[in-house]
């Protein structure tokens, strides 16, 4: 049966700038929000649009994330009409080779869009966080009834050189395209969030894998050449939250968004759940002498320090007389009697010790990342 | 022996005693009755904690006991049941292989009286049939024990028993396992299995788990004298009084207590906020598995203030919390104080409200600056859906 659209989700970056935390898994399977890995957003969103089949593309460190998306079942993604798989590099007849960009990614998986036979391929990227349906940007798409629709987020222009510019006339037809520029002429930024036409789009990626001098990347050889070709190119602007999370300060930024009033929490609470794990933890506890205010903890936590303002996951430990502020603590975190954790974000599994600081002066946060086997405590 | 061998020598009968075909049953009809809060569910589906429903911990005993052919007896309200375990795959390892049902009797539908616990077992007897079973086990729901059912089965195998009964020493029995039997050992031999009339203090207590060889089921299943008496307890009690069959003991240690009242539902709840006593219930190498629900994590406001107490994803606290149990998307509005309480739920209880020693069910919502105090020793209820103000 075909599909009226397949999403493809790139999560096969290395996410070099989140340090230690990529050190052993791909950044789509970072934690995030007490409870949550970053991929959960792009597919809780899909299976909130009703999109059936999802494949997901990696590439780095993929057996963790691979066993965290399995068969899709998390986000719903296992019932009768559905389909998620995951797709890495492979040995073909014609050798072995690494996914040489975001475009020649999906270009070794022609097989599989072939396969859904879809209208429409939508391109996700693995480590943003924003929950919404995709529903009105298709609509569009089909409205216009254009070959491509790029969603957009308006950035303040000072900022537009940091990121892939879009310039689009009245009606949002994209005219130009402009990567990183020094002197940005628009500030909608590309999300790296695509609707094509498959038919398109197949045509394209096969021309595009034939040419020697392409980085084989959507945002430099796909989009320009499209937009070179005339095809009828759409922006989306998209309101709402949204973050890239790709550093260290921003992944603590986005974390500590959810403890703001309006924030994306609120829109999972109101609206769009997102879907994720729910681990066989105990009940959460919080401690006879504990404090904990302004803060989102999940279950199986064990709070008997102080907390405020900060993210805590699953099977973390607060001891004592301990203060955790301004913080995420991820998830199996220990963090020792009296020991004092400011404008941080301590990595999974982590032992903080007794009386140990870990502090970043205000503004500025600081990666902890120290994992001890238990056994060895 | 060597650490090693010692190990061989455990798994070694691990698989012997695997290798038989063991069948679990949880039994629901032995629960007591929990006075309101079991009016609409039954006790195993009642919330524990705010997190589980209390047949989970049955439920997982099979589970990590690696028992995979799961079936549950139920009595009424099979509408709370079937809503708490959908199709029983959470507390399954190979949901290809194993087996679950949820069984009830139909002739127990058209006349109650034969709604019983050994009619419901013969109706049913194709599960044992199908799957040719070797050894059935029975657990309740309303005696909360993380026990590991092996030792009880190879223990069973030893004594080449028809029936081994799990037992316990408590030194209170005149105040709790009310509805549970008092055993009597003579060695591995139970030797008196008689009504707990809570009159002695100290003795041994069935937990109500019982291991039956498949052969000893069927005589039973087709013996009308015991099939009249309704219940499996009612059968081993004529068992050991007419020594008609091989009853042994297999005494448990750990920790386990029996809800055999809505008083006891809260007591041993509130006893679980104890870290101490808590380990014993739910330690590492023990998952307890319950339903899934995609809860967000549990938000703490600015104002919020919380000591000694259990909060379940979904819940937002902005209030304060003592010494209480918040279950799932239960709000605490500003202000607000509870105390010494279990909220179920999806309550909402609005800003300024004063709650001590309340138990309020779920959907309920307690209005601004509401007063709903109660005694220590005889909480208010409030049933669900309530508009208190």
């Amino acid at each position: 049966m075909s599909e009226k659209m397949v999403a493809m989700i790139l999560a096969g970056g290395k996410g070099t700038r989140l340090e230690a935390l990529t050190k052993k898994i791909a950044k789509p399977a970072v934690s995030f929000g007490a409870k949550y890995r970053i991929i959960d957003f792009p597919l809780s969103n899909c299976a909130n649009s009703g999109i059936h089949s999802v494949g997901v593309l990696m590439q780095y460190e993929s057996v963790v994330l691979d066993q965290y998306i399995g068969n899709g079942e998390k986000w719903g993604l296992n019932g009768a009409r559905s389909l998620t798989t995951t797709l890495t590099p492979r040995q073909t007849e014609e050798g072995l080779s690494w996914f040489k960009g975001t475009a020649d990614a999906i270009y070794c998986n022609i097989d599989f869009l072939d396969s859904c036979d879809p209208e429409y391929v939508l391109i996700l990227s693995g480590d943003h966080i924003y929950s919404t349906t995709y529903d009105a940007m298709l609509k569009q798409h089909e409205d216009e009834n254009a070959d491509c629709t790029i969603a957009v987020y308006q950035v303040p222009i000072e900022e537009a050189s940091r990121f892939g510019i879009l310039v689009a006339n009245e009606e949002k037809e994209i005219v130009e395209f402009q990567e990183k520029p020094a002197h940005p002429t628009s500030n909608l930024a590309s999300m790296g969030i695509y609707i094509f036409k498959y038919k398109t789009l197949r045509k394209y990626l096969i021309e595009d894998s034939k040419d020697p001098k392409s980085s084989h990347d959507f945002g430099k050889n796909i989009i320009p050449n499209m937009l070179e070709d005339g095809k009828k190119m759409m922006a989306y602007v998209y309101e709402g939250y949204w973050k890239d999370v790709g550093t260290i300060a921003s992944l603590h930024q986005a974390n500590m968004d959810l403890l703001t009033k309006g924030s994306t929490l609120e829109e999972i609470t109101n609206g769009n759940k997102i879907y994720s794990e729910d681990t066989n933890s105990h009940p959460q506890y919080i401690g006879e002498h504990a404090s904990i205010v302004d803060s989102l903890v999940n279950q199986g936590a064990i709070i008997l320090g102080n907390v405020k303002h900060s993210v805590i996951s699953n099977e973390v430990i607060i001891s004592e007389d301990a203060v955790v502020e301004n913080s995420v603590v991820m998830n199996g975190a220990r963090i020792k009697k009296g020991a004092i954790v400011k404008n941080a974000v301590v990595a999974p599994l982590s032992l903080v010790g007794e009386g140990e600081e870990v502090n970043a002066p205000d503004g500025e946060v600081t990666l902890y990342s120290r994992r001890v086997a238990r056994s060895h405590e | 022996m060597l650490q090693m061998e010692k190990l061989h020598y455990i798994q070694e009968g691990w698989q012997e005693v695997m290798s038989k075909k063991i069948i679990g049953f949880l039994d629901l009809y032995n629960s007591p009755n929990l006075g309101p809060l079991t009016e609409t569910r039954t006790l195993g589906s009642t919330s524990f904690l705010g997190h589980f429903a209390l047949m989970d911990f049955s439920l997982s005993n099979f589970t990590n006991s690696g028992i995979d052919e799961i079936n549950i007896l139920v009595k009424d309200n099979f509408r709370s049941v079937a809503k708490h375990v959908g199709s029983l795959k959470t507390w399954v390892s190979n949901t290809k292989i194993a087996r679950q049902n949820i069984l009830i009797t139909e002739k127990g539908i058209r006349n109650p009286k034969d709604n019983t616990e050994l009619e419901c077992l013969l109706q049913n007897d194709w599960v044992l049939l199908e799957e040719k079973a070797d050894i059935i086990v029975l657990q309740p729901a309303h005696i909360l024990t993380t026990i590991d059912l092996r030792e009880v089965i190879e223990e069973h195998s030893e004594n080449d028993a028809d029936v081994t009964v799990v037992y316990q020493h408590i030194k209170n029995a005149d105040e709790t396992f009310s509805t549970s039997n008092i055993v009597k050992m003579d060695g591995n031999r139970v030797v008196s299995f008689k009504k707990n009339t809570g009159k002695i203090k100290e003795s041994n207590v069935s937990l109500e788990i019982y291991v039956i060889g498949n052969n000893t089921l069927k005589n039973i299943l087709h013996n009308e004298e015991y099939m009249k008496l309704g219940s499996m307890k009612k059968v081993i009690e004529r068992l050991v009084a007419n020594k008609a069959a091989k009853v042994c003991g297999h005494e448990y240690v750990g920790y386990a207590r029996c809800i055999d009242s809505f008083q006891h539902f809260v007591d041993y709840s509130f006893e679980l906020l104890d870290y101490n006593i808590a380990k014993d219930l739910y330690g590492k190498d023990w998952p307890i598995y319950t339903l899934t629900h995609n809860t967000q994590p549990t938000m703490y406001g600015e104002s919020a203030k919380v000591k000694n107490s259990f909060v379940a994803n979904g819940a937002e606290v902005n209030g304060g919390v003592e010494n209480s149990i918040i279950s799932r998307y239960v709000t605490i509005g500003k202000g607000a104080i509870v105390k010494n309480s279990i909220i179920l739920t999806g309550t909402y209880i609005d800003d300024g409200a004063v709650i001590s020693n309340a138990v309020i069910d779920k959907y309920c919502h307690v209005a601004c600056k509401t007063h709903i105090e109660g005694k220590k020793t005889s909480p208010v209820y409030i049933e669900q859906g309530k508009f208190v103000k």
